[in-house]
């Protein structure tokens, strides 16, 4: 049976899909490093780097690869920070829940948020790994907390 | 085969809609090109059919709404997702007949709402992006704390 794996990368939004037949974590390193520059795999929100033998439970298998060993990570709301470093490969989805609880922000009263890129509009799917927001140099990126919107009109 | 199905074939694919397929967020159910039938999954694991009119695509973006694939029109009203005032200005069931959602990524709504793209810059549909734009909002609206679940 063929294991689907999905693989992000540091500062760039882009996902490499490979399908396997049988996991080999040093040879894909390999291949990634070869393709995209030195760097360190991860599982998906872990903050350290996987071993070869890393066992994954059933299922498809969500990577990250990036010189950036940990991103320091910055989120602004209402007037507060709340700052934090974390491994490259760690979710939007997880962070946002972080920088919530970090910043007081009742999940029962508030109305939905998401985390919006400083000076920009972008907001990026929850799925989306922190890493690959962060351009390699800086290994840094800073967001706002911003409340979804109604539409109206 | 036109070029915009081509297209579509190619992304439908493509590795951003197949994450979400192995992360259980979406599914493709059917297609009958220039609409397509998707099962998106919402937090409390119902199952929510969004069918969508891609011509054009992508360089139009697709439009379209909810839909019971067993009748074949959009849901009753005890079918229809509820939640909060953010979740029911888009699911808005009086908006086209529910044909259509009401947010700037479909096609339908954003003609004539010439405010919306400064408005709302990140729901402005980018083709080089393509179809997980739409579902992934819709993805995200359903998976929001705004979700209620169904009235019936």
């Amino acid at each position: 049976m063929s294991i689907d794996i999905f693989i992000k990368r540091g500062g760039c939004l882009d996902v490499v899909h490979r399908k396997v037949n049988k996991l080999d974590l040093k040879k894909l390193k390999q291949e990634l490093d070869t393709e995209f520059g030195p760097g360190e795999l991860f599982a998906e929100d872990q903050d350290d780097p996987v071993t070869h033998d890393h066992q994954f439970k059933p299922g498809s298998i969500f990577l990250h690869h990036s010189c950036c060993k940990r991103i320091d990570l910055i989120v602004r709301y209402a007037g507060k920070t709340y700052e934090n470093r974390f491994g490259p490969s760690v979710t939007l989805k997880k962070i946002k829940r972080r920088a919530e609880k970090k910043l007081n922000i009742d999940p029962a009263d508030a109305v939905e948020l998401s985390l919006q890129i400083a000076d920009s509009s972008d907001r990026p799917d929850e799925a989306t790994h922190v890493g690959s927001l962060a351009n390699p140099p800086t290994c840094s990126v800073i967001f706002d907390l911003v409340p979804s919107d109604r539409i109206n009109g | 085969m036109t070029p915009d199905q081509a297209i579509w074939e190619r992304d439908i694919g493509a590795a951003s809609f197949l994450e979400g397929v192995a992360r259980n967020r979406w599914s493709i159910v059917s297609l009958d090109w220039p609409f397509a039938l998707f099962g998106i999954t919402a937090r409390d694991g119902r199952i929510f059919y969004l069918r969508l009119n891609f011509a054009g695509y992508p360089t139009a973006p697709p439009t379209g709404g909810l839909w019971d694939p067993e009748t074949e029109t959009v849901p009753a009203l005890n079918q229809w997702p509820t939640g909060d005032a953010v979740f029911v200005s888009v699911f808005n069931r009086g908006w086209q007949n529910g044909l259509a959602l009401y947010m700037p990524l479909d096609r339908v709504s954003l003609n004539g709402h010439h405010d919306w793209p400064a408005q709302y810059p990140h729901l402005m549909w980018q083709p080089d992006r393509g179809l997980v734009q739409y579902i992934g909002e819709v993805h995200r609206l359903l998976n929001a704390r705004g979700y209620h679940g169904i009235t019936g």
